[in-house]
């Protein structure tokens, strides 16, 4: 019985490779993503891990960092203490690749204690080399292979704005992978170094101890709790660690969703073609019944048959998936340097755990797929041949209880999404469940909508018209499932569409309201940077044509909910407008925050921490920790960890902090905005590099980073209507297969080729256009649930919804194009296949 | 008989060739094959299983291309024609009658008779009226509107032979239209095939290995070594 299913596969060469090709994309999307995230997700905890080394707590805080004084009283009272006085700071290589690195400088005499990647180089040689020569570097030799630079070269640096050159004095070579990953992209220098390329003097960023276990450690910790300044900070590092981590796992998690997204659709394409291949077999499967099999040996037949096909099309899917991992890794990293941190990967970690469950989504994935059609088949009478009408009147049959399963799905989901305190994963299975439902209902309507149309398309195309508009309706199993799979592949592609569409417009209007101002001065990098010289200010302030000003200090602050982001503002008249208040009585939300040290926090923070209008928020300041009241919530998308805002009074008072980092430039009425900027670039000019734009560029350039940031998901958007058009071509090739006969009875009665590519091309463009009619409300349903639900859920930003009709008209195209395009093949083998062939075999 | 009248037979073949291939080897079919076949003529034609029966209508049909020699149907010659020239000629002159009926199972049976009435662009009452009448003269008025699974095997011969004369073609191929039939329907079938394509004045060619059938034919010819030779009547 096998060697029958084996020589049937071989006969029909592209149904199987169809078959085969539909469950490896569909196994390769979804590993790719999972690789890809979870290689970046490794390296993270990689080079926290080699940065980190065997550090237990660390000292941080303060807005300049921690006075180096602290760390000498700590070593007069708690000498026998590992600890190690750490300088960190994202710096951008300044050749044309501008790679973003991280300075990290040591003290190479306590640094053994922690981390072992001196010793990699012969210990005392390097040791002597940081401490004696002035401004020397370190890199790990990939690192230097990269930026192109041997011992002794110069390796030029952007900091904050200025341009720094160190020698590269010594190269290190990392014992192990981890050691490796964690070096990479990492500028090693001296402490002092550190601190004049920073312009840092005699200030720390952290102080990283190894407290010892048990009694001993914590009466350490105490008197470590007395050492510190008031602004400083001592945190458990392995909490740490874990925050960081949490931040991508939104990213990650939308990223996974459209990985499923591809699978439903590939085990659409499965279970077509799995079903596909058996409904062809009918009077095969019905011989050997009457030879007699029993419907145990035949469902087990085609079960069987999956699960080859599962194991095949999987293995297939991962090594296609490991390859576009290492693309789609590209992205993965592009877009998390750009939202969060910055992270060097230069390798996929290929985890078994992920190779395992790709391989058990893609065998059992083809094994359940195959369970309808095994049963089917199993059911086969023992006849020698079953008429192809009869099948179809029994999935007719089918079909009402097909369609009321899809209806159920829906009440399911409806009831998923009312359901109180719901997670992210609730709202998930909710947005499965609507597809599901939809996929169901799909043939149904596709019955119905053929019915409908069809006295128009008989009074406008004639019997001819109406002939191919029954072929489809006639060959519903097969039509039905294409038209499904088709469908939730274009309404992904719909709902994310006018997701990003919705988000980006909401950007721009945020844009539009926070650029105030007609030009911005700031300090170039991120972080906590050093801020501008008081003499630029007033320097900005003087120029003529400058009617007012705004001063800004972005800096990170240690507060209740760990590190947060914090913008404090002294605004010009015409700032207030800037910000758009989404909490209640706007008015009152600024009297507290000019009169009241009170704050307001952008929507991430309230969503992460539950801290809502009007409560509290604990911010560690100069005098302590201090708490603020809550005056507001505002609506801001620069960053998803959220952002606390506050006067810039409010700063100084706590923090003795009077330090800016941005100017808002008003400018006069009537006054010549390049002219004013040339103006600007000689007041802003010193020793410090500044970045002077107009709201306009800012403003592009922020899309520009958004637009980065979703390339990801049209790159997958596209793999997924690239499955779905596999469906429909393997759909179409079996339709073909089967109606071979009644297209050469037609041909024999005197239709032309053309006229047979035609009908077969009229029939794939229905089913595109019903596919695509179905796919609107799907889609743009879908995009309400990512917006109103998933990204409130894993965000916390509140965004308007607007649907563009170009996305929808483009969204039919595509079904559409994608429909005929498939269909060209098949199509063009009927018009050519030789009627007398096909007669002969009766 | 009517030859004198008619200088061009309907039907020319001329030193046909045709093989096919079976692999590495060729089978030869016909070898020099020539034949005539006059207006109105109903020829039955005979031969073993695998003589090339079928191959024969279909190169008169232009379904299928001969390795060498000509097919002439009213003086042209089809084989010179393109596919789409051929296709043409097949809708105009030429209706089909099938062993295993071959109906479109999509169309209900009046839609199948008009099938051949809208390829050649054939609308209008008149046409309505034949429609109605050849499904009248086969039987079937009452199941103008049922689908062709619903039909037995002798009613959906009945519907293909009307829809075979419904645009009234020149020539009628028939490739054993009662193989599939008992002989009681057989013979209705038969009987309907031979005198509508009479009334309507084309010629009726027959493959058939019915005694029955030969009795109504004009002639009787057989393919045997690749050629046709005429067989006696009552042979
Ligand atoms: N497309 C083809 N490829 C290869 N061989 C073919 C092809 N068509 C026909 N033949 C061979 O040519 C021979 C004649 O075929 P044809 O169908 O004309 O026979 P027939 O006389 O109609 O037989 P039957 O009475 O069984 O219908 C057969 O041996 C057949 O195998
Ligand atoms: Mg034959």
């Amino acid at each position: 019985m096998s060697r029958a299913s084996a020589r049937y596969f071989s006969r029909h060469p592209w149904q199987f490779g169809l078959t085969l090709l539909g469950i490896a994309l569909g196994v390769s999307v979804v590993t790719a993503v999972e690789l890809a995230s979870q290689s970046a997700r490794r390296a993270f905890e990689l080079s926290s891990e080699a940065v980190l080394g065997r550090t237990s707590h660390q000292i941080v805080g303060g807005t300049v960092g921690i006075p180096e004084q602290v760390y000498v009283k700590l070593r007069m009272t708690l000498g026998h203490l590992p600890a190690a006085p750490i300088i960190e700071a994202p710096v951008r290589s300044d050749d044309t690749n501008k790679v973003s690195l991280s300075l990290f400088g040591v003290d190479p005499l306590t640094e053994p204690n922690f981390r072992a990647y001196l010793s990699t180089a012969a210990d005392a040689q390097a040791q002597a080399t940081l401490l004696l020569q002035p401004m020397a570097a370190a890199l790990s030799k990939s690192t230097a292979a990269r930026l192109r630079l041997k011992p002794g070269d110069a390796l030029t640096l952007m900091v904050n704005g200025r341009r720094v050159e160190l020698p590269l004095a010594l190269l290190l070579s990392p014992a192990s992978e981890l050691q490796r990953q964690g070096l990479e992209n990492v500028v090693l220098t001296d402490l002092s170094t550190a601190q004049e390329v920073l312009g840092n003097a005699g200030y720390l960023t952290r102080i990283d101890l190894r407290v010892p276990q048990g009694e001993r450690g914590l009466s350490v910790l105490n008197q470590l709790r007395e050492l510190i300044p008031a602004g400083a900070r001592l945190i458990d590092t392995a909490s740490r660690t874990r925050a960081s981590g949490q931040m991508t796992r939104a990213f990650e998690l939308n990223l996974l969703m459209l990985g499923l997204l591809a699978l439903v659709v590939g085990m659409f394409l499965i279970f077509n073609a799995m079903s596909f291949s058996v409904i062809q077999r009918r009077p095969l499967i019905g011989r050997l019944r009457v030879l007699g099999a029993t419907r145990r040996e035949v469902f087990f037949l085609v079960l069987g048959e999956a699960a080859v096909f599962g194991l095949v099309g999987t293995v297939a899917g991962l090594l296609a998936g490991a390859l576009l991992a290492q693309e789609l890794l590209v992205l993965v990293t592009r877009t998390i340097n750009d939202l969060y941190f910055s992270l060097e990967v230069s390798k996929l970690s290929l985890s078994p755990a992920i190779l395992i469950k790709s391989l058990l989504l893609g065998v059992l994935g083809a094994l359940v797929a195959a369970v309808l059609p095994a049963i089917e088949a199993a059911g086969a009478p023992p006849r020698l041949a079953l008429q192809r009408h009869e099948l179809e009147r029994r999935g007719r049959k089918l079909l009402p209880a097909v369609s009321a399963a899809g209806g159920v799905c829906l009440v399911f989901a409806l009831i998923a999404m009312a359901l109180p305190g719901g997670s992210l994963s609730v709202a998930f299975a909710a947005l499965f469940f609507i597809m599901f439902g939809f996929a169901l209902l799909a043939p149904g309507v596709m019955v119905l909508a053929l019915k409908l149309s069809r006295p128009v398309a008989a009074a406008a195309g004639g019997d001819l018209a109406s002939l191919a508009l029954r072929g489809v309706g006639k060959h519903m199993s097969r039509t039905g499932v294409a038209v499904a799979a088709l469908m939730v592949a274009v309404a992904t592609t719909v709902g994310v569409a006018v997701m990003v569409d919705s988000f980006r417009h909401s950007v721009i209007d945020w844009l539009g309201l926070m650029l105030r101002a007609d030009m911005y001065i700031s300090v170039p990098g991120s972080g906590n940077v050093r801020s501008m010289a008081p003499e630029t200010i007033r320097r900005v302030r003087e120029t003529q044509g400058v009617a007012e000003v705004s001063l800004g200090r972005r800096i990170f602050l240690e507060s209740e909910l760990g590190e947060v982001e914090a913008l404090a503002i002294e605004m010009a008249e015409k700032s207030y407008a800037g910000f758009r208040i989404v909490s209640e009585n706007p008015e009152r939300a600024w009297a507290e925050f000019e009169d009241e040290n009170a704050v307001l926090m952008s929507e991430p923070v309230v969503w992460r921490s539950g801290i809502d209008a009007g409560s509290t928020i604990a911010l560690l300041t100069q005098e302590g920790w201090v708490r603020f009241k809550v005056g507001g919530i505002f609506r801001d998308y620069s960053t998803d960890r959220g952002i606390v805002l506050m006067s810039r009074a409010t700063f100084i008072r706590y923090w003795k902090d009077d330090g800016i980092t941005t100017i808002g430039v008003y400018a006069s009425p009537g006054i010549d905005l390049s002219a004013l900027r040339q103006r600007l670039d000689v007041a802003a000019s010193g020793d410090q590099a500044l970045l002077i734009n107009d709201a306009a560029s800012i403003r592009e350039l922020s899309l520009k980073v958004f637009d980065r940031t979703f390339t990801i998901t049209n790159v997958l958007r596209l793999l997924s209507v690239i499955i779905a058009f596999v469906g429909i071509l393997s759909a179409l090739m079996a339709i073909q297969l089967e109606l071979g006969r009644e297209f050469a009875v037609l041909r024999a009665l005197g239709l032309t080729r053309a006229q047979l590519f035609g009908i077969a091309e009229a029939q794939t463009g229905v089913l595109g256009l019903v596919a695509g009619f179905l796919a609107l409300p799907l889609g743009v349903l879908l995009a309400l649930m990512l917006v109103k639900v998933i990204n409130r859920r894993s965000f916390g930003w509140g965004m308007s919804f607007e649907v563009d009709p170009a996305l929808l008209f483009n969204a039919l195209v595509l079904s559409l194009s994608a429909a005929l395009l498939a269909g060209l093949y098949p199509a063009y083998r009927i018009a050519v296949t030789s009627p007398a062939e096909v007669l002969r075999e009766e | 008989m009517g030859k004198a009248l008619n200088e061009i037979a309907l039907i020319e073949l001329s030193g046909i060739f045709k093989t096919y291939r079976e692999g590495e080897a060729r089978r030869t079919i016909f070898d020099g094959l020539d034949a005539r076949f006059e207006k109105g003529e109903f020829v039955c034609i005979t031969g073993r299983s695998g003589s090339g029966k079928s191959t024969l209508l279909n190169l008169i049909s232009g379904i299928d291309l001969p390795d060498k020699g000509e097919v002439h149907v009213d003086g042209d010659d089809i084989t010179r024609l393109s596919d789409r020239e051929r296709t043409l000629v097949r809708r105009r002159r030429i209706g089909f009658v099938f062993q295993f009926f071959n109906l479109i199972p999509t169309l209900n049976v009046e839609e199948n008779l008009r099938l051949p009435l809208e390829l050649n662009a054939k609308k209008g009452s008149t046409w309505d009226q034949r429609v109605a009448e050849l499904l009248h003269k086969v039987g079937l008025s009452d199941r103008a509107s049922s689908a062709p699974e619903n039909l037995s095997g002798g009613e959906q011969q009945r519907v293909a032979i009307a829809r075979a004369l419904v645009h009234r073609p020149d020539l009628l191929l028939a490739d054993e239209p009662t193989g599939n039939l008992d002989q009681q329907t057989g013979r209705v079938v038969l009987e309907l095939l031979s005198s509508m394509t009479r009334e309507t004045g084309a010629t009726l060619l027959m493959v058939t290995h019915s005694s029955e059938a030969t009795a109504h034919a004009d002639r009787v010819m057989r393919i045997r070594d690749g050629c046709l030779e005429a067989v006696p009547k009552g042979a």
